[in-house]
This record gives C-alpha cells, sequence and structure tokens, in this order.
C-alpha cells in the first residue's frame, strides 16, 4: 500500500504531461493528417528559449511568455514553409518532414544552447518545489499541482474550443473534408496555422513542466517524453481530445504501476518500455484504432526511359567504386592520406553500416513498412556479436551471422503489429520498440549489455584476427560482407519475390487478390530486414573495441530513416550513398569547422543538423532521393531535346524517344 | 452442383443491414450479374465473397470448398479472381510487371531462393502466360509503363488481365464499365464474351450500367436494400415490376413487395 500511493500520484502527474504532449499531436494530427514528430524536439527548442532568458536575469514569468510564444511561431514556421507548399502529398511524406523538422531542431538547440550536456532547470517558481502539501497522507509539491492543474484546464478549454467556437468547428470540418471546407469558405491555411500554434504551445509548456521532473535537461531526454505522448495520442485512435486523455492516463498509470509490482522492480528499463507493450496490447483489443488507409514513400512517376541510361551508367560508377574500394584495401601509406589506414578504418564502418541502410531499403523502400527502430535491430546483432565473440569465444565469421540469425526473429515482435497498422501509425510503434530495445536491454547489465561501461567485442578468434581496426582484413571482411548483401538484396529487388514485396507496397487489397499473403510477406520482410541490420550491426561491432548502449540510441535509427529517404530509399546504392553520408559527414565537416576556426568537436552536430534540413528539402521537391535524382537527369536531357525538336527549325536526328 | 453456392449470407454495420440473407448460385461458364440501385448492397456482397469483409451469419461454397473459412488470399488462389470498384493496381510497378505478380503468387519457389537466383524457369513460363493473357486483353503496346501513368481505360484493362493471369475459374468484377462510354461499353462487352470463350471461366459482375448487364449476363440478381427483389433472365427482369419500381426510386413499395 505503500507504494502505490505514491505511485499514483506520479502516475497522475505523468499522465498530465503525456496529455499536454499529445494534445498537441492530435489536433495537428486532425486538421493536417500529419503526425508531428518534431513535437519533443520543439519543446526542447523553446524550454532552451526559456532557460537561456532566465539566465539573463529575465524574470520567469515573462521568459515563460516568450518561450510559450516562440514555441507557436515555430510551428506556424513549420507548417507555412515547409508543409504549405506539399498541401497534396501524402500524409506520410509530410510527417517525414516533421521528422527532418526533430533533427534540425534538436541539432539546432545542440549548437546553439549547448543542449547535448544535461542543464539544470529546477523548478517552475523559486518557492514551488519546497511547498509540500499533503493530500490524503501523501505529500505533494506546489509544482506537482501545477502540472495537473495546468493540464486539466487547458484540455478542458481546448475542448469547449473545439465544440463551441466557430473557429474550432471549422478545423473540426477541415479534418473531415479539405476540399468541402474550402468551398464553405474557410482558409485552410489559416486551420492549420492555428492547429500548428496551438501545437506548438502545447508542446512547450508541456516542456516546461516536465522539466524539473526530469531534474536536467538533455536533447537525449525530450526524445523518449515524444515517445511517450505519441503512444498515448495513439491510443486515443489520434482523433478525439477526451479519448486522448484516457490515453494518456492510462499510459502514465501503467508505467508507474509496473515499476512497482514486486518481482519487475529490479528492471529500471521497463518504465518507458511499457508503452509498446501497451500500444500493442491496445492495436488487437480494439483494431479500429488502426483504420487508416496504406500509404507508402511517394514517388515521381518516371518513364523506364531512365533504366536504360542508369545500366549504362552504373556499371562503369561500379567499376570506378571498385579500382578505389581496391586501392583503399591494399594501401599501406601510414595513417594519413586517401588510402591510409585511418581512411581504411572509416570505409570499414560504412560497410557495416551501409547493410543497416540495406535493411531500410528492404523494409521501407520495397515494402513500404516505415521503421524506425532498424538501427534498434543493428544493436541487437552488435550486442549478440560482442557476447559471442567475447564471451563465448567463437570466431567473427561464425559469430556475426549466428547474431544476425539471432536478431531475425525479434523482427518479428515488430512484424507482428505491423500486420495490424500500416503507415504513420506503424511508424509510431517502431518508434516506442527503440525505448524497449535501449532501455530495457542495451541500457541494462542484464542480459546483453554490460551496462554503462558496455560490452567487449573480441575478433581475435579464429584465423583471421580482426582486433585492429585499421587493419586491411578488417576492410576486405566487411567489404565483402556488405558486397554479399547487396548482391542479395539486388537479386532479391529483381525477382518475384520483390515483385510480390513491392505488390504489398503499392496496394494492400490488390496483392491479397492476386493471392498474395500480407501475414507472411509482412512477417519476413520484417524478419529479414531485421537480420540484415542485425548483421550490419555485427559487422560495425568489429570495428569498435566494445559496444554500449549510446552506440544505438533511439535518435540514431530516426537519423537512418532520414539519411535513406535522403539518399533514395527505394535503391541499393542508396544505402551505399547514407552509409558515405553517416561515417564521412561528420570527417569532412570537422576539417571545414577547423578551416574556418569553429569547434571541431561539433561536427557530428552539424552533420545531424544538415541532414535534417536536407531531408525536408528532399521530400518537398524530389521525394526519389539523391540516386533518384540521378536516374532522372537524363529526362532532363530528354525534355531539352523535345523542345528543340519542336520549336527548332532543323529537328534532332531521332532518338528513339516516345 | 453450382460453381459458387452463397446461402444466407448477411451483413451488419452499426445497426443497418447492409445484405440481408442473401442466396444465389453461379454455374460452371454462367455470366450472372448483380445489379441494384446505390446502396443496395451490392459491393458489400462482393467483399464478403472475396474476404475484404466477413458476413455476420450465412455460408459460401466455392466448388465444394468452404470459401468463408479460407483467408483473402487463399480464396484468389483457390481460384477466385477479382477487380475493383476504384481501380487498384501496383501504381509504381509496370504493367507487366502487374500481370507477372499475379501469375507468380502459384509459384513453388520461396524468397530465400529468389536471393540466390533459382526459379528461372519457373518465371519464363509464368512471363510467357502473362505475355499471352496482355495481348488478348489488349494492353500489350503498354507492357513497359508504370499502371499509374495510364489512363482510366488501360488500367481497367490491366486489372482485367491481372485477375485472369491468376488463372481464376471464376471472376468477381465490381463495376468494371464505370466511367466508359456507350462505345467503349460494347467492346468491353464484347471482351468479357471472348474472354469466357477462350478461359472457360465463369463471372459474377456488379454493374449499374443496364447496357452491358442485358448484353452479357445469362442471369440476373437484383438486390435493394440489401435483400433479392428478383432473379431471373434478362428478359424477365426487364419486365419485374418490383424492379422497375426500385429504379424509379418508389423504393417503399419494392421493399414491400420483396
Amino acid at each position: 500500500m505503500s507504494l502505490i500511493g505514491p505511485a499514483l500520484v506520479d502516475g497522475v502527474i505523468l499522465a498530465s504531461l503525456y496529455g499536454l504532449l499529445a494534445t498537441g499531436v492530435v489536433i495537428i494530427y486532425n486538421t493536417s493528417g500529419v503526425i508531428n514528430f518534431a513535437q519533443g524536439a520543439l519543446a526542447i527548442f523553446a524550454v532552451f528559449i526559456l532557460k537561456t532568458l532566465t539566465d539573463h536575469n529575465v524574470t520567469f514569468g515573462i521568459a515563460a511568455l516568450v518561450a510559450i510564444l516562440a514555441g507557436g511561431l515555430i510551428g506556424v514556421a513549420i507548417d507555412r514553409l515547409t508543409l504549405a507548399p506539399v498541401r497534396n502529398q501524402t500524409p506520410l511524406n509530410k510527417s517525414i518532414i516533421t521528422i527532418g523538422w526533430l533533427i534540425t531542431l534538436q541539432y539546432a538547440a545542440v549548437l546553439l544552447f549547448n543542449a547535448g550536456v544535461s542543464t539544470n532547470i529546477s523548478r517552475i517558481c523559486d518557492r514551488c518545489g519546497e511547498q509540500v502539501f499533503a493530500v490524503g497522507g501523501l505529500g505533494v509539491n506546489m509544482q506537482d499541482i501545477v502540472t495537473v492543474l495546468t493540464s486539466v484546464l487547458i484540455g478542458g478549454g481546448l475542448i469547449l474550443f473545439f465544440r463551441r467556437t466557430f473557429t474550432g468547428v471549422a478545423m473540426r470540418a477541415a479534418s473531415q473534408n479539405v476540399d468541402a471546407t474550402k468551398l464553405m469558405g474557410v482558409s485552410v491555411n489559416r486551420v492549420s496555422a492555428i492547429a500548428w500554434f496551438l501545437g506548438g504551445v502545447l508542446a512547450t509548456i508541456g516542456g516546461i513542466l516536465i522539466t524539473p521532473r526530469l531534474g536536467a535537461l538533455d536533447s537525449g531526454t525530450l526524445t523518449i517524453y515524444l515517445i511517450q505522448s505519441l503512444a498515448a495520442a495513439l491510443l486515443g485512435g489520434l482523433r478525439s481530445l477526451p479519448r486522448t486523455a484516457i490515453g494518456a492516463v492510462i499510459l502514465g498509470m501503467s508505467q508507474e504501476l509496473i515499476a512497482i509490482i514486486p518481482g519487475l522492480r529490479g528492471l529500471p528499463g521497463l518504465k518507458f518500455s511499457v508503452a509498446f507493450v501497451v500500444i500493442v496490447v491496445a492495436l488487437f483489443i480494439n483494431p479500429d484504432l488502426a483504420k487508416t488507409t496504406a500509404q507508402t514513400v511517394t514517388e515521381k512517376v518516371v518513364e523506364p526511359f531512365r533504366a536504360r541510361w542508369w545500366t549504362y551508367t552504373r556499371w562503369s560508377v561500379l567499376g570506378l567504386l571498385g579500382l578505389f574500394f581496391l586501392l583503399v584495401g591494399i594501401g599501406s601509406g601510414g595513417a594519413g592520406g586517401w588510402f591510409g589506414d585511418v581512411n581504411r578504418f572509416y570505409w570499414a564502418q560504412v560497410f557495416g553500416d551501409g547493410c543497416v541502410f540495406l535493411s531500410l531499403v528492404v523494409l521501407t523502400g520495397f515494402v513500404g513498412q516505415v521503421s524506425l527502430c532498424q538501427f534498434t535491430f543493428a544493436g541487437f546483432g552488435a550486442f549478440f556479436t560482442a557476447i559471442f565473440t567475447a564471451r563465448w569465444g567463437l570466431p567473427f565469421f561464425f559469430a556475426v551471422p549466428l547474431a544476425a540469425l539471432c536478431t531475425a526473429p525479434i523482427g518479428m515482435i515488430i512484424g507482428i503489429p505491423a500486420l495490424r497498422v500500416r503507415g504513420l501509425q506503424l511508424a509510431v510503434v517502431t518508434l516506442a520498440f527503440t525505448l524497449v530495445g535501449d532501455q530495457l536491454f542495451f541500457a541494462q547489465s542484464f542480459p546483453l549489455s554490460g551496462g554503462p561501461a558496455g560490452q567487449t567485442v573480441n575478433a581475435s578468434a579464429g584465423p583471421i584476427d580482426l582486433t585492429d581496426p585499421t587493419a586491411h582484413s578488417l576492410f576486405w571482411t566487411l567489404l565483402v560482407g556488405f558486397a554479399v548483401v547487396s548482391v542479395g538484396v539486388l537479386a532479391l529487388q529483381r525477382s518475384p519475390s520483390g515483385r510480390a514485396f513491392f505488390a504489398v507496397r503499392d496496394s494492400e487489397n490488390a496483392a491479397t487478390a492476386v493471392g498474395i499473403s500480407l501475414t507472411r510477406m509482412k512477417l519476413a520482410a520484417f524478419s529479414l530486414a531485421a537480420g540484415i541490420a542485425g548483421l550490419g550491426g555485427g559487422m560495425f561491432a568489429l570495428t569498435l573495441p566494445s559496444v554500449s548502449s549510446p552506440d544505438f540510441s533511439p535518435a540514431l535509427s530516426i537519423t537512418f530513416l532520414a539519411l535513406i529517404i535522403l539518399a533514395g530509399i527505394r535503391s541499393v546504392y542508396g544505402a551505399l550513398v547514407a552509409a558515405i553520408f553517416y561515417i564521412w559527414g561528420p570527417v569532412v565537416i570537422k576539417a571545414i569547422l577547423g578551416h574556418f576556426g569553429l569547434d571541431p568537436a561539433q561536427a557530428f552536430n552539424w552533420q545531424q543538423l544538415l541532414s535534417g534540413i536536407l531531408l525536408i528539402q528532399t521530400v518537398i521537391l524530389n521525394p526519389s532521393g539523391i540516386v533518384g535524382s540521378l536516374e532522372e537527369l537524363p529526362l532532363i536531357g530528354t525534355v531539352v531535346v523535345k523542345r528543340l525538336r519542336h520549336h527548332g527549325p532543323a529537328p534532332a536526328p531521332g532518338t528513339g524517344v516516345a | 452442383m453450382a460453381l459458387l453456392e452463397v446461402d444466407g449470407i448477411t451483413k451488419h454495420f452499426r445497426g443497418v443491414t447492409a445484405v440481408d440473407n442473401l442466396s444465389l448460385r453461379v454455374h460452371r461458364g454462367e455470366m450472372v450479374s448483380l445489379i441494384g440501385p446505390n446502396g443496395a448492397g451490392k459491393s458489400t456482397s462482393f467483399n464478403c465473397l472475396s474476404g475484404l469483409t466477413q458476413p455476420d451469419a450465412g455460408r459460401v461454397a466455392f466448388d465444394g470448398n468452404d470459401l468463408l473459412a479460407m483467408p483473402p488470399h487463399q480464396r484468389a488462389l483457390a481460384g477466385l479472381g477479382r477487380t475493383f470498384q476504384t481501380v487498384q493496381l501496383f501504381g509504381d510497378l509496370t504493367v507487366w510487371e502487374n500481370l507477372t505478380v499475379a501469375a507468380q503468387s502459384r509459384g513453388a519457389v520461396g524468397m530465400v531462393g529468389h536471393m540466390f537466383g533459382m526459379g528461372q524457369l519457373e518465371t519464363r513460363r509464368f512471363r510467357e502466360r502473362a505475355r499471352v493473357i496482355a495481348q488478348f486483353v489488349g494492353i500489350d503496346d503498354v507492357l513497359e509503363r508504370p499502371a499509374k501513368a495510364l489512363p482510366l481505360r488501360q488500367q481497367r484493362l490491366t486489372e482485367l488481365a491481372r485477375a485472369l493471369c491468376l488463372e481464376p475459374q471464376l471472376l468477381l468484377l465490381d463495376e468494371p464499365a464505370s466511367g466508359m462510354d456507350h462505345a467503349e461499353t460494347d467492346e468491353f462487352a464484347r471482351l468479357l464474351m471472348r474472354i469466357r470463350k477462350c478461359f472457360r471461366l465463369s463471372m459474377l459482375y456488379v454493374e449499374h450500367d443496364m447496357r452491358l448487364v442485358m448484353a452479357v449476363s445469362d442471369y440476373i440478381y437484383v438486390l435493394d436494400f440489401g435483400r433479392l427483389i428478383a432473379e431471373g433472365k434478362p428478359e424477365e427482369v426487364r419486365n419485374n415490376p418490383a424492379v422497375i419500381a426500385a429504379y424509379l426510386g418508389e423504393t417503399h413499395s419494392a421493399v414491400a413487395v420483396g
């Protein structure tokens, strides 16, 4: 009994915080069909504005108002600058833009406010934390009361707003049918701007209230709370505010209550892993939660003329790459230089991460299942590899494939909810799963990881010793691994199985109608992708002395999806481009920063910021990614030729272009 | 025994009875149509057969097997091909690939086999079949184009060809002629007759266009408010007072008659 009381109180407080963040998500979803993944990052950014102001001796009240207003304006900016130009794209594409904003805002906060380091924002007001009230024998401080009251008042106010005011009703109408609403004389842009303003304001208020509870705030922590609030929104069916509140209460309560069950108390990571379990259970109890249409990352219609051009170019590009890798592989010019030891090590890492990107090409590019947890699968592969090599003493060429085999069934865990949910909802479920991996497994000393110290990798067993990360043998081993997986994925892409995958991606109903089993296809795709990611994680682990939880943080899974969309989600070559950008980006940026006299240690953060911005522009301008635009280059040529033929006096010789 | 025997299927949606105790028969080689005004429950009945929804009550036997016990993709493999009211193609795939996906779903080689380059012989056979069907339907000149870049009429033909690639015994066609003008409908009717002759299959279709229905049906079932109000050969149905009433909008008297 003594434990249940405080747990219930904590549950209520958590619920109100989740409720605030989730309400913003639901309002935005309802008016624009977009799940705002940037909700948490927006909160961080605004809270750091608040902190900066109070550090400069601005009184808390004014600083908070400024921050809240700023949060709302950032929301409007996201909508106006990046979503308005793509109103007619699918909600999934638009939501990926918000993933771009998530990364951009998070790393902008890191670079501007030094938010990577934990910062203390101890209390909402000076004396709030100290005033403790006795409520029914339990100590509750002023801060908690303010938190709960604020959420309840805001929630009630919003419900009234949507029922009673013209603007509120117009916003609900827009969620039902945008075109009809336009015809009734309501400006969709205005409605959308209001929704985003509200979303930003709610995110900021939630962020301000949450910070004192965390004690310290860093850019990663709020990611966890974002995932929780998305889970709460999903539990409420993403439609109604009262149901969202119920979802938040269920989630907050179950998190606090599960932590006091005697047998489970020893597992601290359980708390945040609950979200995944609750969502999955809810989806099976109430399938209505999952009623959405399938959406895939869309590409432009490109007539197959490109295929011919690309076939010729592909071989020359491949030949040049092969020659380059050969030089890197045999080079021995000491540590530095193009073909030196250091570069060889980076290339080895490219091949490991390249496999993780390939798993996204298969799962998201081929089958259309959006996964924000591929790097978590890589983490499982890496930890398995570490255990198999260091504890069991297996040679790497046996340990890494075995790790991949062990990771593949874990993919099924995600595959099962994927039978019920699609598109955006699936993205949220996979995001919740990253917390299961991170909190329940990687960050704990049992059973996979060595706790904060990590798990040692021992690549010395067997005939080939890979302990030296700059050795030629490591480079060649990982190159061969990556090449084998690439060829396999290419073969899959051209095979009937690949076409069946594309069929599931393009229309699930039609796929069923031609005799394709969705269950079989999705489970196969998820376990295959998890296996490939696990293999990549294992290969990556070979380049490190030890692996630990921060190497596979939830935020990295998000970055991985962003980078592969940037590079070309449907292309095997996209995976290589993404891996090169991921590994070489910070190296190159470090050199540039040093040149301009900036802090080179920030290179990784600059790269992340850059990839966030690039992701946003990719989705807006060219959804087929970098590789896709390369393939389309000759199309531009074709258009020019056609124009010339139309207007020019002397027609160009026929090129057989239809 | 009939190829398809539907006995008393019923489907409710939140208190609304969309299909009420519907029974019908499709014999081998027969072309049967299911007609009725908007909202009569035609598409719902269709979805019950192909597995997109499951009826609340009733029994469906297809070729002697219990259809309702099979998952949707199994029904397709058992010989039930279908097209959709709003075209559902694999938009990013070429027409050619759309057809081979369907043909290939009967293939024996699995995913892991394909990753290691197996199944070439099988694939060649399926490709040949897809090519023949494309020629038959008349889309062999657009095989290499992405399906979503085609005009609607060719998309409908592609969908039909895809269903044929499954080697079905029964084709379910959901408003195949919607959006076509008179000349196109007549041409389409001729195509359906040729398909029946050459592929020796049965067809059940939902249709609005009475011109097509009267031209190609052997037998007609008429639905209104989820119930069967009439059935018979085209000329019998044409003169049935309950059917005329339903189509002219005297819906209440029609229900009373039915």
